[in-house]
């Protein structure tokens, strides 16, 4: 019996190691790769001093990534009015997909459906193996993530990486955008637009402090509220 | 044989009279188009159809583009409205606050509040035809006017 | 903003009872071992108690899935969990986990109810019993590892909602002990409840054992507790705000005060050292507890799921 027992423990906690240390060189192997990969990352800009809440950037992703009625992969949100009357003015953000660098919805998707396109670092969904756990959606933290009503996978911004972008074209909202509040563009290039708009200007990011690296930046209009 | 003609007649009249019906309606006078002074020339601009045109409201071409005066043989004080070809901002956008206030305006849409006083109402809305442009435009149509003037601009 | 439906809610009750249901065939099962290996060891069988623990697991931990299946947008590609895995995924991992668990409490049942099952297929299915010989010569591996993946299970309940960081109150380390300990209980409630409908006598030496440590379960239970919102209130920001978002007025504060540490907690802790200091135990005392300490543990359940949801980082 104490023999047993200690076979057992022995046999157990080799197992536990072994699985362990196996899970850890897989997600050690995995990272490694992508860092070395690819010399495109893809970011993007939205200049809140430019932005005039038109939506074309809405109706744009709509029409191109066919997303219906109902859910959308990008809003506009608006606060405001600020100042007196006649000289009012809102503020606009963009919600939609940060392309965070380490992501929360690729981190919890129990099947890979949700996973960072090593090409281009996009942070993509395979609508195929999703099973609509919603795992993703909750994890989240900008809120960004569906249920896509027509495949009833998760859905979101994935910078029109299987339209416009295939296409060689600019992603649909930066194309449509009347006033270039919107800069897309490759990090790893230095020459590149989005490159000098981000060295040009101070940028923020929304929520670092969870430490999800996200890849959508934002320049704050220089009116509007201070949110304490 | 006759009976029959005879329910057929009934069924053509009716017919008839209902067309003749809806012919009417579709036409239906609004008071304001016989307001002779301005129509006499201004026929072929068309009439007035617009909300503002209803009879309900008891208004007549002056109640906005003001008193004839001279017009059409000298200078006049009468409003034109529009975003180019218009009279002065400031004239324009007085005729239409007689009745819209600030706080109204803001309560119905928030891009009234951005546009006040920079542009003239007429720059977006059209009150001649029978239905304003402005009412249920889809949000495509909504986002090109924006950009029908925003475009290009670096503001 | 409703206690039931709001904007930032993602997952609805069913995952509450699905994680409820998980930590009791985690609990059931790890109570079943215990019972088995310190008070009736071969004779576990017989008990009424062991019975319903071994009827209680397999039945709410396969209704746990069924639940969840039905819960996806797409249930009937439900395979693909089973197919793919990815390690960084707390569902992923707990899937596997709860797949070899079910092997191994299958293999463990097998083994405890050995001998009506060789004398039932003795003579219409021999070959069972080289099975069963076979199994029981595991008998220490396959019970110890059932422990540690009873335990895993548990823990993995707490760790499928830790792991959103969306939601200041639900990322906290506390939590996987606190949903793990709690299934424990849940897990004794039911086999107890379980065992007394089942004619085990509530005065057995199985109940004696399960309240002797159901005690300091439930005192572990209000420590973590306590530890659970003293961090979220001491981490400060929006997990500050979450706690008295989820802890006030209202209709999850309600259900907090009364029905989790009223009912669910007190309550079977002083039914629990009243039996246990005047050894009375009346069929109604055994399974009114039981029941306070499941409703206790089902309304934990819903109550961390959905004010943890309420407030976003």
């Amino acid at each position: 019996m104490e023999n047993s027992k200690r076979r057992f423990l022995k046999g157990t906690c080799a197992l536990l190691a072994g699985a362990t240390g196996a899970s850890l060189l897989t997600t050690v192997n995995a990272s490694e790769s992508a860092k070395a990969g690819s010399d495109i990352k893809y970011a993007m800009v939205h200049d809140e001093s430019k932005c005039i809440g038109c939506r074309a950037c809405e109706v744009a992703c709509r029409e191109v990534n066919d997303v219906p009625e109902g859910v959308s992969r990008i809003q506009i949100l608006q606060t405001g009015p600020f100042g007196e009357y006649p000289n009012q003015f809102y503020h606009f953000s963009r919600k939609s997909c940060q392309h965070c660098e380490d992501a929360p919805c690729v981190n919890v998707c129990p099947t890979g459906a949700a996973f960072i396109d090593k090409e281009t670092g996009i942070v993509s969904v395979n609508a195929w193996k999703c099973v609509g756990c919603q795992y993703c959606i909750a994890a989240c933290p900008y809120q960004v993530r569906f249920i896509n009503p027509v495949t009833h996978a998760a859905d979101k911004c994935d910078f029109c990486r299987e339209t416009n972008l295939a296409q060689g074209k600019q992603p649909a909202c930066v194309a449509a955008c009347p006033t270039k509040a919107l800069v897309f563009g490759n990090l790893k290039d230095s020459t590149s637009e989005i490159v000098q708009v981000l060295r040009a200007n101070p940028t923020q990011r929304a929520k670092v402090a969870l430490g999800t690296r996200p890849k959508l930046f934002r320049i704050l209009a220089k009116s509007g509220e201070v949110v304490l | 044989m006759s009976k029959i003609k005879w329910l057929w007649s009934i069924r053509l009249g009716a017919i008839a009279l209902l067309l003749s019906f809806s012919a009417m309606s579709a036409e239906s006078p609004l008071q304001i188009n016989s307001d002779t002074a301005c129509m006499k020339c201004h026929k072929r601009n068309g009439s007035m159809l617009g909300h503002h045109g209803q009879d309900t409201m008891k208004m007549s071409c002056s109640s906005c583009h003001g008193e004839k005066g001279d017009h059409p043989k000298k200078p006049n004080d009468l409003v034109v409205f529009g975003l180019q070809e218009g009279s002065d901002l400031d004239k324009q956008l007085a005729v239409c606050r007689k009745c819209h206030t600030p706080k109204k305006l803001s309560a119905a849409e928030w891009t009234h509040n951005v546009h006040a006083k920079k542009v003239p109402c007429a720059a977006c809305h059209k009150l001649h035809s029978a239905t304003d442009p402005m009412v249920e435009m889809t949000p495509k149509v909504r986002s090109e006017l924006c950009s029908s003037c925003h475009a290009g601009k670096q503001e | 903003m409703s206690a039931l439906h709001f904007d930032t809610l993602v997952w609805h009750w069913p995952i509450a009872i699905y994680l409820f249901l998980a930590g009791v065939s985690a609990g059931a099962m790890f109570f079943a071992v215990l019972l088995k290996h310190f008070v009736l060891k071969q004779n576990a069988y017989k008990s009424g108690f062991v019975r319903a623990a071994c009827i209680i697991a397999p039945v709410a931990v396969m209704a746990g899935l069924g639940i969840l299946v039905a819960d996806l947008t797409k249930p009937l590609d439900f395979w693909k969990i089973l197919v793919f895995y990815n390690p960084t995924s707390v569902m992923s991992m707990g899937v596997l986990i709860l797949l070899i668990y079910q092997v191994f409490m299958f293999m463990w049942i097998g083994l405890t109810f050995r001998k009506p099952v060789d004398d039932w297929c003795e003579t219409r299915f021999p070959i069972v019993l080289k099975l069963t010989a076979l199994l029981a010569r595991f008998e220490a591996a396959i019970t110890g590892l059932l422990v540690i993946l009873s335990l895993a299970l548990g823990a993995y309940t707490g760790f499928l909602l830790s792991a959103l960081p969306g939601y200041p109150m639900l990322k906290n380390p506390v939590l996987p002990l606190l949903f793990l300990v709690s299934g424990l209980s849940s897990g004794a409630a039911a086999a107890l409840l379980g065992g007394v409908l089942m004619n085990g006598k509530p005065d057995d030496k199985e109940v004696h054992f399960i309240h002797k440590v159901e005690i300091p379960l439930i005192l572990v239970e209000i420590v973590l507790l306590f530890t659970f919102f003293m961090g979220l209130v001491l981490t400060g920001g929006q997990s500050k705000v979450a706690t008295f978002n989820a802890l006030g007025y209202g209709f999850w504060g309600w259900v907090f005060w009364v029905g989790i540490v009223g009912f669910g907690l007190s309550g079977p802790l002083a039914m629990n050292l009243f039996m246990t200091s005047t050894s009375k135990r009346k069929w109604a005392y055994v399974a009114g507890t039981a029941c306070l300490s499941l409703l206790g543990v089902i309304l934990l359940r819903n109550f961390i799921l959905y004010t943890g949801q309420m407030t976003i980082a």
